[in-house]
């Protein structure tokens, strides 16, 4: 007879609800007990049918292709060489981040001679349904030191990617940002993201007017002790009077100040000759 | 459920490398795991990953799996809802708790895909077997779903309904024990 706190703790138990020393008490309990393990397997079986309450929503066609595909090339499991060297090249190596694998592949190979147990007489089904819980959660011990270690890559990756944007937030912070306006037209509008470190900026244009043969637009980066602007290309513009450039200047300008859009004669010239059109 | 014979023999050929094997099982319980990580973890990139991880492990270790005394289905349900549980138990310590939702009413609206072929595992005892979970007290349902989809524990649900913990445990238990007597039954 199972007392009912022990039908409690197990229909908390397949629902990993059960924790602490509770949890270790009763395990206790369910490795010595046939019947209060059978008891847990007809739980664990209810459990599994809350997941038929989800409402159905059914997956992407091509995931099952996927898995095949994976499936295919992947013909046998992993050698547990594989793994270690897979945990060789976390950044937590040593052999206490081995301990989860080894604890897994001693499940596992204990799953397996219990599953392979041959054919047993009737007497024997109680047992059987003890191994069959503990198997079970043998099974699902590995899964959950598979899924730790999975984990634990993605939060590695995470962090990995956190440092990329911090190190680009930081290189950032160098940056410039100008905002050029016209005295010919005040509709005409454009920016200049510039990055002093590479010495490329980025200059994007709105509204200006498209021009016929004949002419160019042609980006000018001006610094305070140089004579004369240096040439940061010629470009056009689309019919809507939008354009995004990329530019690198002709020359180092360390000291960029200034960027202006003079109107050139088709090919851009060598210094300004026409008309400012847009600046800062 | 006890596993079936079909199961048995589509376990078995997949133990031997039958990636066709390994579709057909696909077919049938892709829809009940995807449809339940999705609820979990509230992400279709997440529930694809660990709906891809679930089969690949089946693919691994189905030469060892002796289908004839297991519960394929609760097998691959609860190799599928740890790794759910573990990524939602990651996220919950990297994100602040005011940023963590409440998931129990996930996807309402989301549509489903028909089932042309009406091989899926929904079909007759499962609808009803759904049916039921959903049949019971509102308050047990609630427990056990907070539990399943969301992997509290029990003082955790005790927090988040407002209540003692032990009307927590004795809702579970109530509600579990209906569901065995249910399962047990055949869901009669």
């Amino acid at each position: 007879m199972i007392s009912e706190a022990l039908h409690e703790q197990a229909s908390l138990y397949v629902l990993d609800a059960l924790q602490g020393d509770e949890r270790t008490s009763f395990l206790k309990s369910v490795a010595a007990d046939s019947e209060l393990a059978e008891l847990v397997a007809e739980y664990r079986d209810a459990s599994a049918w809350v997941a038929l309450s989800a409402q159905e929503v059914t997956p992407p066609p091509a995931l099952k292709g996927r898995i095949l595909v994976s499936a295919s090339s992947e013909k046998l499991p992993p050698a547990p060489s594989t793994m270690i060297r897979r945990l060789e090249n976390n950044s937590q190596s040593g052999l206490q981040s081995l301990i989860p694998w080894a604890l897994a592949a001693g499940f596992a190979i204990f799953a397996g001679i219990l599953w392979g147990a041959s054919k047993q007489s009737d007497a024997d089904v109680a047992e059987l349904a003890r191994q069959r819980e503990i198997v079970t959660g043998l099974f699902t011990r590995v899964a959950e030191l598979e899924g730790a270690v999975e984990t634990r890559d993605r939060e590695i990756a995470a962090m990995a990617e956190e440092v990329r944007v911090l190190q680009e937030t930081n290189h950032l912070a160098d940056v410039q940002l100008a905002t050029l306006s016209s005295k010919l037209n005040a509709s005409y509008l454009a920016s200049v993201v510039w990055d002093p470190a590479s010495q490329e900026g980025v200059l994007q244009v709105r509204r200006l007017p498209e021009l016929g043969t004949g002419q160019d637009y042609q980006l000018w980066v001006i610094e305070p002790d140089r004579p004369l602007p240096v040439s940061a290309g010629i470009f056009h513009v689309n019919p809507d009077g939008s354009a995004t450039v990329h530019f690198a200047p002709a020359q180092p300008v360390p000291r960029a100040m200034t960027f202006a859009v003079t109107l050139e004669k088709a090919g851009g010239a060598q210094e300004p000759e026409g008309p400012i059109v847009i600046a800062n | 459920m006890q596993s079936t014979t079909d199961e048995s023999q589509l376990l078995a050929r997949i133990g031997q490398g039958d990636e066709s094997a390994l579709g057909a099982l696909y077919d049938r319980y892709s829809r009940p795991v995807y449809s339940m990580v999705l609820r979990m973890t509230q992400s279709e990139t997440e529930a694809e990953e660990i709906v891809q991880d679930v089969f690949l492990a089946v693919w691994r270790t189905a030469g060892s799996f002796d289908a004839d005394r297991a519960k394929v289905f609760t097998w691959i349900i609860t190799v599928a809802r740890n790794k759910a549980i573990d990524r939602i138990r990651s996220l919950r310590r990297r994100l602040p708790a005011s940023l963590m939702t409440d998931v129990s009413n996930h996807a309402e609206g989301v549509d489903n895909g028909a089932d042309p072929l009406g091989n899926t595992i929904h079909a007759d005892e499962s609808l009803r077997l759904s049916h039921m979970v959903n049949e019971l007290p509102v308050n047990q349902c609630q427990a056990i779903q907070l539990a399943f989809f969301e992997g509290l524990t029990h003082p955790e649900i005790a927090s988040r309904l407002g209540e003692t913990i032990g009307t927590v445990k004795a809702r579970i238990r109530l509600g579990m024990e209906k569901l065995r007597q249910k399962v047990k039954g055949g869901g009669r």
